[in-house]
């Protein structure tokens, strides 16, 4: 069948499809999980076994946020790079979704903490749980757009 | 915002990713255009006019 016959031609999937912004981003992004990883690593280990004082104390514990920091600046280097206009609005969409879930999470979250008792959770978890929602936020957006 | 890009490619006998390359976007962009789930910007539906030869009012419409 000849692609003149409405066919959409040979289609490119996962990693041969992607723009240059998106290869640039995923060579970004995966370091800085891994640094993400190692820091966190070794900063449970260090409070572990031998817990820092003064500010080194403060430097360490802010320690394992910087490469988190890094992947939303990476997050917003992918949004300036990318030149596909209809890749840029998937991202901001998930980006959106990913912002609301986690601002109706912790709004419900926070009043159940203060009001029924609830457990306190570290606030270091909404980074983790902005990463997940937007992984899950992704692949929805595309598929809504198909 | 219908439009008659799927004929117009058709026409020519470009697949999806032909008429990609030639407007410097993803396939997926021109998959979401042609079905009508996304709306280019005036920029690319300026491109889009320019290749055809064709007023932008000529192949999309509200």
């Amino acid at each position: 069948m000849s692609p003149a016959n409405g066919s959409a031609g040979p289609r490119r999937r996962g990693p041969a499809a992607w723009s240059p912004a998106m290869k640039r981003h995923q060579r970004r992004v995966w370091p800085a999980l891994g640094v993400y990883a190692a820091v966190l690593a070794g900063t449970l280990w260090l409070f572990g076994t031998h817990p820092p004082t003064g500010l080194l104390r403060y430097a360490a514990a802010v320690a394992p946020a910087l490469p988190l920091l890094g992947v939303l600046w990476i997050n917003a280097r992918y949004l300036v790079e990318e030149t596909d206009e209809f890749h840029r609005r998937m991202l901001m969409i998930s980006m959106l979704c990913a912002l609301a879930v986690i601002l109706a999470v912790t709004t419900v979250y926070g009043f159940l903490e203060v009001l029924a008792g609830a457990p306190m959770v570290p606030l270091y978890h909404v980074a983790t749980l902005y990463v997940v929602a937007q992984g899950i936020s992704t692949p929805l957006v595309y598929w809504r757009y198909q | 915002m219908k439009n008659r890009l799927k004929v117009l490619r058709a026409e020519r006998d470009w697949s999806q990713a032909d008429l990609a390359d030639r407007l410097e976007v993803s396939r997926q962009s021109v998959n979401a255009i042609e079905t009508g789930k996304y709306d280019p910007s005036l920029p690319l539906a300026f491109k889009i006019a320019a290749l055809f030869g064709m007023p932008i009012e000529a192949i999309f419409e509200s």
